[in-house]
């Protein structure tokens, strides 16, 4: 293990810009002060990353699966069509301090698109040129859980390169050799006893405050025997069905796939899209297999907690907390869980 | 790797109206590109994404059977924006074709066994597949009485009427066609899929039953076939969701842990046992 002080990360983040894009948390300035909010965007400059906040707007999903991403252009020849698929972006990235909770997410992604009989050509164009820099959160917020749901503050698998705030420094630690790749070029210090002292503090008190307030164990068995329970009526009615817990998921990533253009040129787009909309599987007869918020949001937690583990092996909730955090009408999928396993 | 999202252009040869309210045709696609024929097999059930570009792309179950030479057909209500567009291509329009996807009929299970397809209205068109599969000559002996239920509103409604007229004629199947209310000239069954199934009462003995039509129909058709014996693990059906991506990716076919799109479209009630019934 390494250090890295903080007044050399600067120079750091600056030689990584040269080879790479990076995203980073980073301020979206708004209208009014208050307004303002940190967000996994591309950076330019060191400066912009936002160290200090846990609670990003957005994960950095959207370098993986943007939100609206072109997949071909189309164009009617003489006697047939001609289809040019999208290269969308070349060049490596680098997803910078990105959390725990949102590295275990993209874990779950490439689950779902790395599949060996439909490997999804665009994600993994993506997923291939990307190195993910971790970063251990010191002072997880209360809304925070990873560590109700298999992750933690300190979790360091599939991060390729992980840093620890340890004060004056940050303790670097390789785990891939495309992490390895970054640090070419930058000298590091030799981590001593104290150093290593410090992470384990660090990492004690960041779990001390993640108390698991959520028992996951037998929720899916819950969850099947409960299909049908009245439970889903009395919760759903609270719900706006707005959608923003799954727009700011790190884990959803489903997608809708649409033409522009005329019927002789344009583009086929895919864009994101969300279980939460009635529009979203209602079909052209007008007939609707999730006609209500009901069905809507029992899809939205049996999914994450139950079809997730039985196809991918995992949860598809990650304790990050942006649902809890930004739903309009304060729906806790901590509570709904506990009154799941309590049903 | 090879990009699951880009479509293979194919040409309209022949456009065909099925029903007298003229929102069902048949479009008979050929491939445009020699190579791309010569790669696609497929089996009854499977589906395929059609595209209109421009108008986007909707998942259409195959109509022709792997045994029939020539065009790829597909038929198609005109319900939406898409449907309509296609409705009003011409021959040698041009469309584009992502597949064959899914899962297709158990065929090897139907092996050896009686096979009792139910259909209703429009959803009859996988299941022509697998009729003209199981009627072609190399097939017939590997399964035994084939009989046939299929309902639809009116007369004119009826999808295939020149091959179902040539159905009735064989001596090696039972083929049960029943309209909602009695009209004149009309001579066969008259009755609900549901009702006509308890009236026929085929055997649940050594017997399969593939049932596809629209969701009421299929809940009142199931009690009928299981009070005649046949176990949820020998009744399957074709589900229809809005798929998009068709390979198990845009999650909006998802129906409990299975994706219509690729763990299906065909399943055994067994499977869906205990499932919301989000179908």
């Amino acid at each position: 293990m390494k250090k890295i002080a903080k007044r050399d990360i600067d120079a750091f983040i600056r030689r990584l810009l040269e080879n790479y894009t990076l995203y980073a948390p980073a301020r979206v300035a708004a209208c009014r002060p208050q307004a303002e909010y940190v967000t996994f965007r591309q950076i330019t400059t060191p400066d912009e990353v936002v160290w200090d906040r846990l609670d990003t707007r957005q994960s950095p999903k959207a370098a993986l699966l943007p939100q609206t991403e072109v997949l071909f252009e189309y164009e009617r020849s003489a006697d047939s069509i001609v289809l040019r698929p999208s290269k969308n972006g070349e060049g490596k990235q680098v997803l910078f301090a990105v959390r725990p909770c949102d590295v275990q997410a993209i874990g779950v992604l490439d689950l779902v698109f790395d599949t060996p009989e439909h490997p999804d050509v665009y994600y993994l164009h993506r997923r291939e040129r990307t190195t993910i820099v971790g970063l251990g959160c010191n002072r997880p917020l209360s809304t925070c859980f990873c560590t109700s749901v298999g992750g933690g503050p300190f979790r360091k698998e599939g991060s390729d390169l992980f840093l620890t705030d340890i004060g004056e420094a940050y303790l670097v630690e390789v785990l891939t050799p495309k992490g390895e790749g970054l640090l070419a070029g930058t000298d590091l210090a030799e981590v001593d006893e104290s150093d290593v002292a410090a992470a384990r503090e660090m990492e004690e008190a960041a779990l001390a405050r993640l108390a698991p307030v959520v028992e996951i164990e037998g929720i899916q068995q819950r969850l099947e025997a409960m299909i049908d329970a009245p439970f889903w009526e009395e919760v759903q009615a609270t719900c706006l069905g707005c959608g923003v817990c799954t727009l700011l998921c790190p884990v959803c990533s489903c997608f809708d796939i649409v033409d522009e253009g005329t019927m002789s040129c344009g583009v086929r787009v895919r864009n994101w899209d969300t279980c939460q909309f009635c529009v979203y599987t209602l079909e052209a007869s007008g007939h609707n297999p999730r006609p209500s918020i009901r069905e809507r949001m029992r899809q939205r937690v049996m999914h994450k907690f139950d079809y997730y583990l039985v196809n991918e092996g995992m949860l598809g909730c990650v304790g990050c907390g942006r649902c809890v955090r930004l739903c309009p009408v304060n729906l806790d999928i901590r509570e709904l869980l506990i009154e799941i396993q309590a049903a | 790797m090879e990009n699951p999202y880009l479509p293979i252009p194919m040409c309209i040869q022949r456009t065909f109206v099925e029903t007298d309210d003229e929102m069902l045709k048949t479009f008979d696609l050929a491939f445009i590109n020699e190579a791309d024929g010569a790669g696609f097999s497929y089996a009854p059930g499977q589906f395929c994404e059609l595209s209109v570009f421009g108008k986007g792309e909707a998942p259409f179950g195959i109509v022709s059977s792997p045994t029939e030479e020539g065009p790829l057909k597909f038929t198609v209500n005109q319900a939406g924006v898409l449907t309509t567009a296609l409705h009003r291509l011409q021959e040698e329009d041009i469309v584009g074709l992502r597949g064959p996807l899914g899962n297709g009929y158990p065929l090897e299970c139907f092996e050896g066994h009686n096979v009792v397809v139910i259909g209703g209205g429009f959803a009859f068109t996988t299941l022509r597949s697998l009729v003209v599969y199981m009627l072609d000559e190399a097939h017939r002996s590997q399964f035994r009485e084939i009989r046939i239920i299929y309902g639809v509103r009116q007369p004119g409604l009826f999808l295939y009427k020149d091959e179902l007229a040539a159905w009735e004629a064989r001596d090696d199947m039972q083929v049960y066609l029943t309209i909602d209310r009695a009209v004149p000239g009309w001579t066969k069954q008259v009755g609900f899929v549901p009702t006509v199934v308890e009236e026929v009462a085929p055997s649940s003995e050594d017997a399969y039953a593939v049932i596809c039509g629209p969701p009421v129909m299929i809940h009142f058709t199931l009690p009928p076939l299981i009070a005649l014996g046949f176990p949820k693990e020998r009744i399957y059906s074709s589900l229809e969701r809005r798929m998009k991506c068709g390979i198990g990716k845009c999650g909006r076919c998802n129906i409990g842990p299975y994706y219509v799109c690729k763990d299906g479209p065909v399943f055994s009630y067994a499977q869906l046992d205990g499932l919301p019934a989000e179908y």
